[in-house]
């Protein structure tokens, strides 16, 4: 499971919520499946939209964390006398000063008794402006005890740590012994990924102020979040305060990825500080701190075994899978994960084998795909390896093996349209495989690839969302998210205009701000925020327009809807196969992807354009991981060592394909009434093992571990072809 | 009480968005800093300050320079447009209605700097070619990875001008 521990405790099946209502007809209608323009777009190219990082106070002070410099030891010694002689500070805590018992990264022990990677909080300065708060954070003196430390993946795995131990998962259905004996072919290889970073172009920060009411305090986040009635709950309870002593506003933040879901020390650190100087804290990373203590995606490492009858039946799926946890077991499930893989196929039997290593190093937090990328990544080029050995065409052998029913749940699906997916985006490829290594020309050579995605899509929370017609005419959507740039505004909108029978552009959204929204979702994540929150949206305006019909005098009044009742008996899922052309320079090694054609079954597209937008993006990110984008850790001291935006590449417009295709190839799915299923990630993880398998077509060699860099290429080339 | 060295500065006037700024700045300060923290122009954005992203971007004589790694005592007497300053009032510059109608953005932040790398080249000519565009935002990131869209806003605006 990929998801974060905010979901523990909540229903997973909402049996009391309200019966659905009909399902909306298949097809385009008048505002939902128009490609409308991004209801924020007017004022993101006016640079008027307000981020976290812009807001700014009367009275406002500037705090900059102290950070561990060493992976695992004790702070002997901290001393901050010449940093409080500097003009303009204000305050400087140090080790002992940080404590926040019912706060989980924290709940083994204190800061002061343990630091546990490079970057951990130890401490922080405030003062009148950022530049003194900086330079007084350079003179603060920390000594430290070192204590043997576990850096890489690769050293927990050569000597594990007995006191760093986790018991191992097992995922396990059909009977893997039957299935292994019945074999014709097996194939069984090694492959690893490398930690990736979020790297949003809008750092972690927040402005934190209080304020006293009637005798009790209010604490106010202005912050860049996924959601900020998760920050709200976890930062209330971690401060010891009431919900309703605390605000989280939080309506547009310029990008996360799954790094900004979850409370951080940062959030505690400014609220604290701002507590104690009774002034507005603005506390704000700077790019090295958002590189070494923001969070990434985790390394793993992995075993995978696949077995099948000549006839490509693929008969099953044995992994084994290690990834580095950190030094916690706060985010350990976003360590290692291979349910989405093990459905995507139809195996007689499946195995997995989770082993989630602790290491002197942060701790994972989701990324786009969190477990799933890693896993599909990996597990579908050793399928393209399977068909290459069975001498088939891999869109055949994945064609043969389509599964009806989940083999995790034994559920139907609630829709799936994987074999559309495989189909029209062959179609549209133009896809005609040959042999490996058949297309070299002049110190080029060209290979093409593909490759499939099952993402679950069942998290289920309640949801609300309030409607209110305001004096004049315009229509005022409430709902308790964060617009982190996919567009959550924009398809509400629709959606709610579609319900009225009205345009899009008499609707306003008002979002990210917990006083005035109700609570939508705990925080945008797993790709379900327009499946979950969208349906709200439509039976809060159907409560409109049904008074507004029945004669009622409207205006001002709030209409609020829960989320329906999802379906039972069946299993949501989103399904995609991605199909790319790659060229490489045998020489250099270098390589382009010259085009790729994204095939997504995500149920009803409600907004084609956007849609095609996520799909782009998060296409490219994946090309990131699956090319360019690696963490480089010293294994001895834990330090970073490209914890900058010139050394960690990121794609930028020269890596980018000429041209992305989304092939939308989804109908409208069973899962709830406005027939949607998710976009977000899957366009992510179906790009990795479409690029390796077609560098392993382009050089008949085979690449298993990302990202698959000019000097692996060369390094393979050199071996010779497998 | 020790007094940083940082805190020595000058007197510095430049033109912004076509106004007039006399103001007394600190040595280190950067024209990004300058343009959000001492006028409040906060459109112009502060993403890695490594000058590695782009997203600060802004225009000063014509040409489009990375703000977070210009001082702002190096603008003395120049004239700099920010995001702020794109629109002719309520009418959108061509690149903003482009931006709009193509959605060539996502999370927004690297907008405005994608706007005015763009806006630069377009005063400086820039054809109608793909290779050409890609080279004009080649220094400015979108980790949302809105390029393609971006890249066709361009070109309508870059064609419309021919």
């Amino acid at each position: 499971m990929s998801h974060h521990p905010a979901a523990n405790g909540i229903p997973s099946a909402g049996r009391d919520a309200p019966a659905a209502p009909p399902a909306w007809p298949q097809g385009a209608m008048n505002e939902v499946g128009q490609s409308r323009a991004r209801v924020s777009a007017l004022d993101k190219v006016s640079g008027r939209t307000v981020y976290a990082t812009d807001v700014t106070l009367p009275g406002i002070v500037h705090a900059v964390l102290l950070r561990s410099t060493i992976a695992h030891g004790c702070v002997t010694a901290f001393d901050a006398a010449a940093a409080r002689r500097l003009a303009g500070v204000l305050a400087v805590v140090g080790p002992t000063d940080l404590a926040w018992p019912d706060y989980p990264p924290r709940a083994r022990a204190s800061v002061a008794a343990e630091v546990r990677f490079v970057g951990e909080e130890i401490g922080a300065v405030v003062a009148e402006s950022e530049a003194a708060a900086r330079e007084a954070a350079r003179l603060v003196q920390v000594e430290y005890e070192l204590l043997p430390a576990t850096i890489t993946l690769d050293d927990a795995l050569a000597s594990p740590d007995p006191a760093l131990a986790m018991a191992p998962e097992i995922i396990e259905r059909g009977d893997l012994a039957l299935a292994q004996a019945s074999a014709e072919v097996s194939i069984s290889q090694r492959y690893a990924t490398e930690a990736q970073h979020h790297n949003p172009l809008e750092p972690h920060g927040c402005v934190a102020s209080w304020m006293n009411e009637g005798g009790t305090e209010h604490l106010t986040w202005w912050d860049g979040n996924q959601g900020g009635h998760l920050i709200r709950e976890w930062g209330a309870r971690a401060m010891g305060l009431s919900i309703e002593q605390v605000r989280v506003i939080s309506p547009y933040v310029g990008g996360a990825f799954g790094s900004k879901i979850t409370l951080k020390p940062y959030h505690l650190i400014a609220a604290a500080l701002a507590r104690h100087l009774s002034r507005p804290v603005r506390l704000v990373m700077a790019r090295g701190e958002e590189f070494i203590a923001s969070h990434q995606r985790a390394p793993t490492r992995r075993q995978i075994k696949l077995g099948a009858k000549r006839d490509g039946h693929l008969l099953y799926i044995d992994e084994q899978i290690d990834g580095q946890a950190g030094p916690c077991r706060f985010m350990a499930s976003n360590a290692a994960g291979a349910a989405n893989g093990l459905r995507l196929h139809k195996a007689d039997a499946v195995r997995a084998e989770l082993r989630r290593l602790l290491t002197h190093t942060q701790y994972p937090t989701p990324f786009r795909g969190p477990n799933i990328a890693e896993d599909i990544f990996c597990l579908e080029q050793a399928i393209d390896e399977l068909a290459h050995t069975l001498k088939m065409n891999p869109l055949e052998l994945r064609l043969r093996n389509l599964a009806e029913v989940d083999v995790l749940e034994g559920l139907p699906y609630a829709g799936k349209q994987l074999e559309r997916c495989y189909r029209l985006g062959a179609e549209r490829f133009r896809w005609r495989h040959q042999v490996p290594a058949s297309a070299q020309v002049g110190g080029l050579a060209r290979g093409i690839g593909m490759g499939g995605v099952a993402y679950d899509a069942t998290l289920f929370e309640p949801s609300r969302v309030a409607i209110v017609a305001l004096p004049g005419g315009r229509i005022e959507l409430r709902v308790g998210i964060s617009e982190i740039g996919c567009g959550a505004d924009t398809v509400f909108a629709q959606i709610a205009a579609e319900v009225l029978g009205i345009s899009t552009d008499c609707i306003d959204v008002v979002l990210g701000d917990t006083d005035s929204t109700p609570r939508s979702i705990d925080a945008s994540n797993h790709s379900r925020t327009s499946a979950v929150v969208g349906p709200v949206a439509r039976a809060a305006a159907q409560l409109l327009r049904d008074a507004m019909q029945a004669g009622e005098a409207v205006v001002g009044k709030v209409f609020e809807a829960e989320r329906e009742r999802p379906p039972e008996g069946v299993f949501a899922a989103m399904f995609g196969a991605h199909f790319v052309e790659v060229e490489v320079d045998l020489r250099s090694g270098c390589l382009r992807v010259l085009r790729a054609v994204c095939a997504h079954d995500a149920g009803r597209v409600l907004n084609p354009r956007l849609a095609c937008g996520q799909v782009q993006g998060g296409f490219l990110q994946g090309m990131g991981m699956a090319l360019h984008e690696e963490r480089v850790l010293d294994s001895r001291t834990g330090r970073m060592l490209n914890a900058h935006m010139w050394a960690y590449r990121t794609p930028g417009i020269l890596d980018a394909p000429a041209h992305i295709e989304f092939v939308e190839a989804g109908v409208p799915d069973g899962g709830n009434s406005i027939g949607v299923k998710g976009l977000g990630e899957p366009p992510l993880i179906a790009a990795g093992a479409a690029i390796g398998n077609a560098i392993f077509n382009a050089l008949g060699v085979r690449l298993r571990h990302y990202p698959i860099t000019p000097a692996k290429i060369l390094a393979a080339l050199s071996k010779g072809a497998i | 009480m020790t007094q940083p060295e940082l805190a020595s500065s000058r007197r510095l006037t430049l033109r912004v968005n076509g106004q007039l700024v006399d103001t007394e700045v600190a040595c280190p300060t950067t024209l990004a800093e300058l343009l959000r923290d001492t006028l409040g122009l906060r459109g112009t954005k502060i993403a890695c300050n490594q000058a590695a992203c782009g997203a600060c971007t802004v225009i000063v004589n014509g040409a489009p320079v990375f703000a977070c790694h210009t001082l702002a005592l190096q603008c003395e007497g120049a004239s700099v447009q920010t995001i702020e300053g794109l629109a002719n009032g309520e009418h959108l510059h061509p690149l903003q209605q482009a931006f709009i109608d193509h959605d060539a953005l996502q999370c927004g932040y690297c907008t405005p700097g994608m706007l005015l790398a763009l806006k630069a080249a377009l005063d400086r000519g820039l054809p109608a070619e793909r290779s050409a565009v890609m080279h004009a935002i080649s220094g400015n990131i979108c980790r949302c990875g809105a390029y393609q869209h971006i890249l066709e806003a361009a070109l309508d605006v870059a064609s419309s001008r021919r």
